[in-house]
């Protein structure tokens, strides 16, 4: 569970940075293995994928009758 | 159908920590989501578009029966009412896949999804996931569950869970890149993993 909060702190914070501030502060706060473990999730961070929300916005919609929105999630 | 009354104590006794009271509730309150939803559903008005956090709130109304209920049992409504929007979404996912399987037409496809579009898979592996992710974190899990299946923005979220709208985005937003790589690892291990090293 500690490792799980520290993973997520350095994720959130390098996040927030480009590079190179990122890879700077990755390999100054991070140990090798937590390194690897918050630049796999970076990976799939917001930025990089297509909207999580999709997922289900698309599965409820499918719900409805024909040609008729089913729900409509609002997202941020 | 259960009094008002009857609800407010299965909550009470949920935030006393009593597992069964949960279980009683997720079916009540599944049962009255869906019911609101299909009434609104049948009726004649194409551009009608149901809100989540609308169905929500409607089904508080009606089983809490008008009753004033306290702030705290509010919350774990809502909390409740997430999860059961999630289950309804994914029973309906597997009795459409089922429905495929056995060559049926037991739903109706909605043609203005392209098939191969088609989300009931994505929606199944982003359960499968949350699973995962409730051993690891309830706390993440149900923040994910409000935020996307309960359709609450990230400031009503918070205000409901009382934390501050940072730690809610903060928690989402590690929630959800650490449930794409598992959805992704599900599919593609090599993908998700080209170092294959154990995940956290």
């Amino acid at each position: 569970m500690e490792q799980w909060n520290q993973v997520e702190e350095l994720f959130l914070a390098a996040a927030e940075l480009a590079e190179p501030a990122r890879s700077v502060f990755l390999e100054r706060h991070a140990s090798p293995e937590l390194r690897r473990e918050v630049e796999s999730l970076l990976l799939y961070d917001s930025s990089n994928t297509q909207p999580f929300a999709t997922i289900i916005e698309e599965s409820a919609v499918s719900m409805a009758p024909q040609h008729r929105p089913a729900f409509g999630w609002r997202y941020d | 159908m259960l009094a008002g009354e009857d609800i407010t104590s299965l909550l009470h006794r949920h935030v006393d920590g009593d597992r069964e009271a949960l279980d009683q509730l997720i079916p009540l309150v599944y049962s009255e989501l869906h019911r609101i939803a299909g009434a609104q559903l049948r009726r004649e008005n194409r551009e009608h578009t149901l809100q989540p956090t609308a169905l929500i709130n409607e089904a508080w109304m009606r089983l809490a029966k008008g009753r004033m209920p306290q702030l705290e049992n509010r919350a774990h409504f809502l909390g409740i009412a997430a999860q059961a929007m999630r289950q309804i979404l994914v029973d309906h996912a597997r009795r459409r896949k089922a429905g495929k399987r056995d060559g049926g037409l037991k739903v109706e496809l909605n043609p203005g999804i392209a098939a191969d579009k088609q989300p009931d898979d994505a929606l199944l592996a982003l359960d499968g996931a949350l699973k995962i992710l409730e051993r690891n974190d309830p706390g993440k899990a149900r923040l994910v569950e409000m935020r996307f299946f309960g359709g609450f923005t990230a400031e009503e979220t918070a205000e409901i869970l009382q934390l501050t709208v940072d730690s809610v985005r903060g928690q989402l937003r590690m929630a959800q890149a650490w449930l794409r790589r598992e959805m992704v690892n599900e599919i593609n291990p090599d993908v998700a993993n080209p170092d294959n090293k154990t995940r956290t």
